[in-house]
């Protein structure tokens, strides 16, 4: 079941590791949440929805918060206040 | 065009001479005191399938030395100038963000989707509605049962996690399916935490398996802009 895997192509001393689920995919997948939806965002677009559904799309020029952390916001006491375009 | 990569601490090692980044471009480093960037030239052509693996490359490279804070894939601004002018403004809020994570690491666990989210009802309309009022109705539902369904995983993975050294969770639905739910972590506790997940996978429960470490993408979020 446990698969650990070694260093990635650039990770040198510092060994990336997989447990349970393993395969290209899932990692794909951890990958992908990571890299384009969080990380701190000094310029690009946030979308304003209700109910799940898009409503307008905003360019931007500012530094934001992740569009994950801005749906948690409610649940999170430090990230409240709603980034502004 | 510059291709943001990661903020680092001007005085951490820059990047070595051969990383190369998104078009095979070499990455550099631009400092704006106390702060510095990883970045690299790009042109206007399209975005290639591997893009998000060389982002996390040449991220994960800047994690060799210190910890950064990862920019999200599509950081990118017109030249240095406006990199200068965007991180002054922000250079206190960027330095304290940094400063939360120095010394860490983000661990991702696997869970599998909550029963509360597959089974829980939605609620019903209430009477005189349209169309239109029912789904959204059904969206709040959804995402109310989505959102509980977080909560549940991270506290989840708390639990099993319980006694070791843990600086925060946050959880979220994953692109994979199910709960992606990320731990931060200092990183010589990182052989403890992955022990603790392998041991909770192999019980065949709800927490399905984990990957890392990786940059700390999600503790990194911004209060607003100033």
């Amino acid at each position: 079941m446990e698969d650990e895997r070694g260093a990635l192509e650039a990770g040198g001393d510092f060994e990336f590791w997989q447990v349970g689920e393993s395969g290209e995919q899932t990692q794909l997948s951890d990958l992908l949440n990571r890299v384009l939806d969080r990380g701190v965002v000094l310029t690009g677009h946030v979308t304003i929805s209700i109910a799940d559904v898009d409503l307008v799309h905003v360019g931007l020029s500012a530094v934001l918060t992740s569009a994950s952390r801005i749906r948690r916001g409610r649940r999170v006491p430090e990230q409240t206040e709603a980034p502004e375009a | 065009m510059i291709q943001l990569y990661c903020v680092r601490r001007s005085a951490d090692p820059p990047p070595p001479d051969d990383l190369l980044g998104i078009g095979r471009r070499p990455v550099r480093v631009h400092r704006v005191e106390p702060l510095a960037v990883w970045y690299s030239e790009r042109d206007r052509s399209g975005a290639g399938a591997d893009d998000p693996r060389v982002h996390d490359r040449v991220v994960r490279a800047a994690l060799n030395t210190a910890t950064p804070l990862p920019c999200r894939h599509d950081s990118v601004l017109g030249d240095l100038d406006e990199v200068t002018r965007i991180m002054s403004a922000r250079r206190d809020a960027l330095a304290d963000r940094l400063a939360r994570v120095e010394g860490c690491v983000e661990v991702a666990v696997r869970v599998r989707p909550p029963e509360i989210e597959r089974s829980a009802p939605a609620p019903e309309a209430a009477g005189g509605g349209g169309p239109g009022r029912e789904y959204m109705v059904a969206a709040r539902g959804r995402r109310r049962r989505r959102e509980e369904g977080l909560v549940a995983a991270e506290d989840l993975v708390r639990s099993g996690l319980r006694g070791l050294p843990i600086l925060d969770i946050v959880a979220a639905a994953s692109r994979g399916g199910g709960v992606d739910v990320a731990v931060l972590v200092q990183r010589d506790g990182i052989g403890a935490v992955r022990e603790r997940i392998a041991g909770l996978v192999r019980t065949g429960g709800a927490i399905v398996g984990s990957t890392g470490p990786w940059p700390p993408y999600s503790f990194v979020a911004f209060p607003g802009p100033p």
